[in-house]
């Protein structure tokens, strides 16, 4: 096997292996560390060969990157405990108003280990609150796995004018999934709730009515051709148009 | 020198590279490496400038790649922007020990522009294509990415190969072909095509090697690894 894989792996580097004996020379580097330093001495060998035919791509090309990674999410670090406050969400490095960045992506991962841990904690209260959990948890971890997984920020401008803190939704297009982190919403007053909207083409679709409580709210969608999310106060029940100016509005990619 | 090198190609596709090259030879390569590998640390941590730099730094290297494998100016620029998203998107899973940003951009670019073309219809139509366009002539490439100096060391090491090894290797990198295409293309068996990309890359491997420690943080491989692997066998010109 070791020769064969040999042969082979200077072909895995330069891509040129079929499906199965690609697979074969990956299960066979996962166990052998000599592999994996000839592999890394073979990739360095055709980065060489990349420089060699460089080519500057059009300058248009780099506005459009430029401007996805702005609305495209970053994966977190791998660590010990599966979190790190310092794992990046698409919104970069400190805010705009110099508070440090909520690491979204963290954010939710929390939640979900959170969810999941009260669920066993607390035993079943009642098997519709455990579904509702466990929807939440579905719906967040279809979003984080998505590669198309967008996370966009906004400010929160409430009906009496006054500003509270950000709340972002994370969503795909891929997956046609969105979670809204209701982050700097305060409580709804009474007889009031709060409503998250899908907007197609400038109408709002009604969306699923929720409780600034929530940590997360798993949107019913479809998200794919949405151009953004938003979110109003309406009464007790929710409305079938809002009745009134949005607190946030989200806009997708 | 140069503070600032424009690269004319069309009118539409100018691109300033606003970089100062250090001073040519191994020591620039090490400071490339190490900036390279600053930025990649800065953009796992959401920094939108560090990512801007990058860009600028790698753009070049993995639009070519897309090109040589992809022909086609609209889909390499597609599959280009991809691979420059993964970058930006992984960038904290980047393991130094696992190889320089370089290398790392290039996997990347070449996979994505080799399932690309897996994929295609027009593979077919690529089937019939035997012989490649010469890579571009230095001056075309953007010297804020790559310098001349960088560029000579590579043909040298790559003169070194037979012509037949040379011939594999490019047919399988730039031309993205299967190990079983380049047999069919050339008309010789399997073995004798994996064969010739394994002695040509180590052959490469010998004439850069020495260069290639910069790339990496740590300890180099092995010697006694390096040594019984840098040897290609008597029979290599087969």
């Amino acid at each position: 096997m070791r020769a064969d894989a040999h042969t082979l792996l200077a072909a895995y580097a330069a891509g040129s292996l079929g499906d199965v004996d690609r697979g074969d020379v990956e299960a066979h580097l996962a166990e052998c560390a000599g592999c994996r330093d000839d592999l890394r001495a073979d990739r360095e060998v055709l980065a060489g060969l990349a420089l060699l035919v460089a080519e500057a791509p059009p300058l248009r090309m780099r506005d459009e990157v430029l401007r996805r990674v702005t609305t495209t999410a970053q994966l977190p670090p791998l660590v010990a405990d599966g979190l790190d406050e310092r794992a990046v969400s698409g919104t970069g490095a400190p805010d705009r108003q110099g508070r440090p960045s909520r690491t979204l992506f963290a954010l939710a991962a929390t939640v979900l280990a959170a969810t999941a841990i009260s669920s066993t904690v607390w035993g079943l209260s009642s098997s519709s609150q455990l579904s509702e959990a466990e929807q939440q948890q579905a719906a967040v971890r279809q979003v984080l796995g998505a590669d198309d997984a967008q996370t966009v920020r906004a400010g929160v401008t409430l009906p009496d004018g006054s500003t509270g803190d950000d709340v972002a939704v994370l969503a795909s297009d891929g997956v046609d999934s969105a979670v809204l982190l209701p982050v700097g919403l305060p409580a709804a007053p009474a007889g009031m709730t709060w409503q998250a909207w899908t907007i197609h083409d400038d109408v709002p679709w009604p969306d699923v009515v929720f409780d600034a409580t929530q940590s997360t709210v798993a949107l019913d969608g479809p998200v794919a051709d949405a151009d953004a999310v938003a979110v109003t106060l309406e009464p007790a029940g929710g409305s079938p148009a809002p009745t009134s100016e949005p607190v946030a509005v989200l806009p997708l990619a | 020198m140069s503070a600032v090198v424009l690269v004319c190609r069309k009118q539409d596709q100018v691109q300033s590279q606003p970089r100062r090259r250090p001073a040519q030879g191994p020591s620039a390569d090490v400071d490339e490496a190490v900036l390279l590998r600053g930025l990649v640390a800065d953009v796992a941590r959401g920094d939108e400038q560090a990512y801007a730099q990058l860009y600028d730094r790698l753009s070049a290297i993995v639009y070519g790649v897309c090109r040589r494998v992809l022909r086609d100016p609209a889909e390499s620029e597609e599959v280009a922007q991809e691979a420059l998203l993964e970058i930006w998107r992984t960038a904290s899973r980047y393991d130094p020990t696992r190889g320089g940003v370089r290398s790392w951009a290039v996997t990347i670019s070449h996979s994505r522009a080799v399932d690309r073309v897996r994929s295609s219809e027009r593979r077919k139509a690529r089937e019939e294509a035997v012989s490649l366009p010469e890579p571009p002539a230095y001056d075309e490439v953007s010297e804020a990415a790559v310098s001349a100096f960088e560029v000579r060391r590579v043909r040298k090491a790559m003169a070194q190969l037979s012509d037949v090894q040379r011939e594999s290797v490019r047919l399988a990198f730039y031309g993205g072909h299967t190990h079983r295409e380049v047999a069919a293309l050339l008309d010789i068996p399997l073995g004798t095509v994996k064969t010739r990309i394994r002695d040509g890359l180590l052959r490469l491997r010998v004439h850069l090697g020495p260069e290639l420690e910069y790339e990496h943080a740590g300890p180099a491989p092995g010697p006694t690894r390096r040594d019984d692997r840098t040897a290609p066998r008597e029979d290599q010109d087969r």
